[in-house]
C-alpha cells in the first residue's frame, strides 16, 4: 500500500503551533522555587508529541533536536534533575526555535534554524554527556531498525527447532499463542506439538492462565531474529529456546526431507527486503498554504440546522407558488417573513464562524512582558480581562501587531523602573491591564498601564520640532496626547530595541483605521496612560437603521442607537456656548441637529417636529436631531475609500433595496468634529479647516 | 470488519492511523486521551486497541490497566504506541495488561504489519 505521508503534514504543522503555545503557556508558569508537576507534564507531552509526529512524518533532524528537550524534561519530571532558571530560558528559546522551525517546515523549506546547534549544545551540557550519547544512539537504531537488520543478518535455510514455554500470563495481555503460530506458518513449513505435561490437577486450574507448552518445528529460509520476532511481546515473559541445525536433518520426517523453499518464497522474502531497503520516495509537490480556521463544532451544528429550516421554507414556498391564488396571500407572507428571519439566522451563523476569541491576538504578550521586563529591570504583573471576546478572524490577525506595540511602548516608555517607582511612592510592581470589551456594539480594547504618564511638556516640545504643531498655538491636554499619533513623530531620542523599530505610532493609528476602528489615548501625569482601541465587530454587514434628513436617507448603526424619541417644545434648553441640551431622566444630553452637520435643508421648523436619537459614543450620550425614521435593516457596507475617498462624518456606504446608495453615518466622527468645534468657539479661536 | 480504536492526544498521528487502518480495510474509531478512549471503548466492542502513552487526562497505561478490569476487553489485544525504545516502559505497559508496542516513528507498511500480526 503506498500511503503519501504528505497529506498529513499540514495537521502536523497546525498541531506543533498549537503545541508551541501550550508550552509556552505553562513555561511562564514554571518557578524554580515551587515546581508543579503537571504543569511539567504538560511540557513534556508536548515536547513528546512533537518528536513523535516528526518522526513519524520524516523529519528527523527534528526529532533529534526535540529528543534533547525531552530527555532533559524527562529528568526533570523523574527528578533526577532540579528545575533552575537557566532551564526555563532555554526552553523559552526552544519553543522560538521550534516555531520558526515550523514555519520553515510550513513552507516546505529544508534548512534549520541557525540557533538550534547552539540550543542542543546547551541542552547537552545540562544532560549527563555518557547518558546523551546512549539515548542518542538509541534513537537512531530507532529510526532505522528495519531498514539496517535484516541486511546483516544473512538468511539460513535450514531446520528450526522452537521450544516455547509461554509465561503464565500472556493471555491476559492479549497475545494468542495461536497468532504467533500463524506468523511462524507464513515462514515457511511449521509443525507444532503441544506438551501439556505441565497443567496442574483440575481443581487448581485457572482458566485465564496458559499451562501447555510447544515444541514447534520450522522449515523456512529465515534468520533466528524474525523467529524472534513473532514472539517480540511475549520473549521476557516466557522461555523461548531456538536453536537451528542443518544437522539435524537426520532426524526430519521422511515427508519434510526434500522441502527446499519454493521459489513463491524466496520472491517474497527479497520482495520485503527490497521495500524494506528502498529510499523512502521523495516527493516534491509543493503544499499550497491555504489558511484554515478552526470551528466549534456548535457553530457549524447551528448552521446546518438553519440550512434545514432554510430547505423546508424554500419547499412550503416553492408549493405555494405551484398554484397561486390571491386567497393565500397569508400564507405567502407569512412564508416570506419565515424566510427572511431563516436567512437573517443563518447570516448570523455564519458570521459567528469567522469570529475567533481575543486570545489568539493575547497570546503572545505573557512570554514579551516576562522577557521585556527582565530585559528592562522592572517589575510587571500582567493582567488580561475578556481573553473570550470573539472578534472577525481577519481583524484579530490584523491586531495583534497594534496590540504588541503598545505593549512594548507602554513596558519601555510607560513603566518606571523599580527605583523611579520607589522615589515616588509606588508599590515596586507595576501593573499593565489588558481588557476586551463589547460597548455598543464595538469591540473595545484597553492596554492600561499605571505608569508615569506622558510626558505632555516633551510632547509638544517634539512636535514643534517636528513642524508637527504650531509654537503660538494653545493645546489642551488631549490635543497634546493626539499628537503622538502624528505621522513622524517619536519622542525616544535614540531609538532602543524594544519600542523603537521604525514604526510610531502613527502606523498603529494607521492600522487600526484600515479595519474601521480608532485608537485614543487617555493620561494622567504620574499616574499612568490608558490606550483604547474600538473596533467594529465584522467588517461587511451591520444592522442599520434608515434616517430621513430633508429628503436624504441615511443609515445610523442599530448597535450604537440607544433610544429614539420625540421631544416637546421646552425641553430643550441652551447652554451658553449655543449648545443645546435635553433632560433625560437626570442626564442632559447634548442635542446635534445633523442637518446642520450634513449641509442639509431641512423641512423641520421646531424640534418638536422632528425625532431625537439618543446614540451612545464612549461614555457620553448624544441626541441627533433627524426628520423622521425609516426601516431598520441589514446593510451590507461598501467601502467609500476604495471608490472614492475618505469623507468626514460617514464611515460608508450602502444599497438599498430600491438601488439608491445611501451613506452611513460615523457617529464617533460627527460627536468629535462637533465637539472640538464647541471647544474652538469655546476658546475663541478661529475654526481651522478640518 | 474488524473494529480498532485508535487512542492518541496528536491529532496528526490520529488522522495518519486512522486513514492507514481504513485504507488496510479495517473500522477504526479515534479517542483523544485515556478518559475519552477508555469510555468510546465501553460503548462498542473493539477487536483491537491501540493507544499512545503519554496523554492528558489519562495515560495510555491507566487506560490498559482499566480496559483489563473489563471483563470485554480482558482478553483483547492492546498495542502501545512508544518513543521510549528503552525496555522500562514496555515493562510497565506489559505488566499493565499491554499485548505488545509499535515503536514510534513508525510507517504505515509498518503499522498494517504489525496489527495484521494480532487481528488474522
Amino acid at each position: 500500500m503506498d500511503i503519501d505521508l504528505k497529506q498529513f503534514h499540514h495537521v502536523f504543522i497546525e498541531e506543533c503551533v498549537e503545541g508551541l503555545e501550550v508550552m509556552e503557556t505553562e513555561l511562564l508558569k514554571l518557578n524554580p522555587g515551587a515546581v508543579d508537576s503537571e504543569v511539567i507534564n504538560t511540557i513534556f507531552r508536548v515536547a513528546h508529541s512533537i518528536k513523535g509526529g516528526a518522526g513519524t512524518f520524516g523529519f528527523n533532524q527534528l526529532t533529534e533536536f526535540t529528543h534533547v528537550a525531552e530527555a532533559l524534561l524527562d529528568d526533570l519530571r523523574a527528578g533526577k534533575l532540579t528545575l533552575i532558571d537557566g532551564h526555563i530560558s532555554l526552553f523559552f528559546k526552544t519553543v522560538d526555535c521550534l516555531r520558526e522551525w515550523i514555519l520553515r517546515l510550513a513552507s516546505d523549506s529544508e534548512s534549520i534554524p541557525e540557533e538550534a546547534e547552539a540550543l542542543k549544545l546547551q541542552y547537552n551540557s545540562f544532560l549527563q554527556v555518557d547518558e546523551y550519547q546512549q539515548q542518542i544512539l538509541a534513537s537512531n537504531d530507532e529510526i532505522t531498525p528495519e531498514v539496517v537488520l535484516p541486511i546483516v543478518n544473512h538468511l539460513e535455510d535450514g531446520y528450526w527447532l522452537i521450544n516455547f514455554i509461554p509465561g503464565k500470563d500472556i493471555l491476559k495481555q492479549g497475545n494468542e499463542p495461536r497468532l504467533m503460530f500463524a506468523e511462524l506458518q507464513d515462514m515457511g513449513e511449521l509443525k507444532v506439538t503441544p506438551k501439556l505435561t505441565a497443567i496442574p490437577r483440575w481443581s487448581d486450574v485457572l482458566p485465564e492462565d496458559i499451562y501447555v507448552s510447544w515444541d514447534l518445528e520450522l522449515i523456512s529460509q529465515v534468520s533466528e531474529l524474525q523467529i524472534k520476532e513473532a514472539f517480540e511481546w511475549v520473549e521476557d515473559d516466557s522461555t523461548i529456546t531456538i536453536t537451528h541445525s542443518s544437522a539435524i536433518q537426520a532426524v526430519i520426517p521422511a515427508s519434510c526431507q526434500n522441502i527446499v523453499p519454493t521459489a513463491d518464497n524466496k520472491e517474497s522474502t527479497l520482495a520485503v527486503l527490497s521495500t524494506q531497503v528502498s529510499p523512502q520516495k521523495i516527493t516534491n509537490n509543493k503544499s499550497t498554504e491555504t489558511s484554515s480556521i478552526r470551528v466549534s463544532i456548535d457553530k457549524v451544528d447551528a448552521l446546518i440546522n438553519m440550512v434545514g429550516e432554510l430547505v423546508i421554507t424554500q419547499a412550503m414556498l416553492g408549493e405555494l407558488g405551484q398554484d397561486f391564488s390571491a386567497d393565500k396571500l397569508s400564507a405567502l407572507k407569512k412564508g416570506l417573513i419565515q424566510l427572511s428571519q431563516h436567512t437573517r439566522e443563518m447570516q448570523d451563523s455564519v458570521m459567528k464562524i469567522r469570529m475567533l476569541p481575543i486570545q489568539f491576538a493575547f497570546n503572545r504578550i505573557p512570554r514579551m512582558v516576562r522577557d521585556l521586563s527582565e530585559q528592562l529591570g522592572k517589575n510587571v504583573l500582567l493582567r488580561m480581562h475578556g481573553e473570550e471576546t470573539e472578534l472577525d478572524k481577519i481583524m484579530l490577525e490584523k491586531l495583534s501587531d497594534p496590540i504588541v506595540h503598545l505593549v512594548r511602548n507602554a513596558l519601555d516608555h510607560g513603566i518606571e523602573t523599580i527605583e523611579e517607582r520607589k522615589l515616588t511612592g509606588k508599590s515596586d510592581v507595576a501593573c499593565l491591564d489588558i481588557s476586551a470589551f463589547h460597548q455598543g456594539g464595538e469591540i473595545i480594547v484597553e492596554i492600561r498601564d499605571d505608569g508615569r504618564g506622558l510626558n505632555r511638556a516633551k510632547i509638544h516640545a517634539k512636535a514643534i520640532e517636528k513642524g508637527i504643531a504650531k509654537e503660538d498655538q494653545h493645546y489642551s491636554h488631549s490635543q497634546i496626547d493626539e499628537l503622538i499619533f502624528a505621522p513622524g513623530f517619536s519622542t525616544v531620542e535614540t531609538v532602543s530595541d524594544i519600542s523603537g523599530r521604525g514604526v510610531g505610532m502613527d502606523v498603529v493609528k494607521k492600522n487600526i483605521e484600515s479595519l474601521g476602528g480608532d485608537i485614543q489615548v487617555e493620561s494622567n501625569d504620574g499616574e499612568g496612560s490608558c490606550f483604547s482601541i474600538r473596533l467594529p465587530l465584522t467588517l461587511s454587514i451591520m444592522d442599520g437603521q434608515l434616517i430621513k434628513i430633508g429628503n436624504k436617507t441615511y443609515v445610523l448603526p442599530i448597535m450604537s442607537i440607544i433610544e429614539s424619541l420625540q421631544l416637546k417644545d421646552g425641553m430643550v434648553t441652551k447652554l451658553a456656548d449655543q449648545t443645546e441640551v435635553f433632560k433625560l431622566r437626570d442626564e442632559f444630553i447634548p442635542i446635534i441637529r445633523l442637518y446642520q452637520v450634513l449641509n442639509h435643508e431641512t423641512s423641520l421648523e421646531r424640534i418638536s417636529d422632528g425625532l431625537l436619537v439618543v446614540v451612545e459614543s464612549g461614555a457620553n450620550k448624544y441626541g441627533l436631531l433627524v426628520d423622521d425614521l425609516a426601516a431598520q435593516q441589514q446593510v451590507v457596507i461598501k467601502n467609500l475609500e476604495d471608490n472614492f475617498m475618505k469623507v468626514s462624518c460617514v464611515s460608508g456606504a450602502t444599497i438599498l433595496g430600491n438601488g439608491t446608495v445611501a451613506l452611513i453615518l460615523d457617529i464617533t466622527d460627527i460627536i468629535k468634529r462637533i465637539t472640538s468645534k464647541q471647544y474652538l468657539q469655546q476658546s475663541q479661536r478661529s475654526p481651522v479647516a478640518a | 470488519m474488524k473494529r480498532i480504536l485508535a487512542v492518541d492526544d496528536s491529532l496528526s498521528i490520529r488522522e495518519m492511523v486512522q486513514f492507514t487502518l481504513k485504507q488496510a480495510g479495517y473500522h477504526v474509531d479515534a479517542a483523544v486521551d485515556g478518559v475519552d478512549g477508555l469510555a468510546k471503548a465501553k460503548t462498542g466492542q473493539f477487536d483491537l486497541i491501540i493507544s499512545d502513552i503519554n496523554m492528558p487526562r489519562m495515560d495510555g497505561i491507566s487506560l490498559i490497566r482499566h480496559l483489563r478490569n473489563e471483563s470485554t476487553y480482558k482478553f483483547t489485544p492492546i498495542l502501545m504506541l512508544t518513543t521510549e525504545s528503552g525496555s522500562d516502559i514496555k515493562m510497565t505497559g506489559k505488566s499493565a495488561g499491554a499485548t505488545g508496542w509499535i515503536v514510534k516513528p513508525f510507517n504505515p507498511e509498518k503499522l498494517i504489519a504489525t496489527v495484521q500480526k494480532v487481528l488474522r
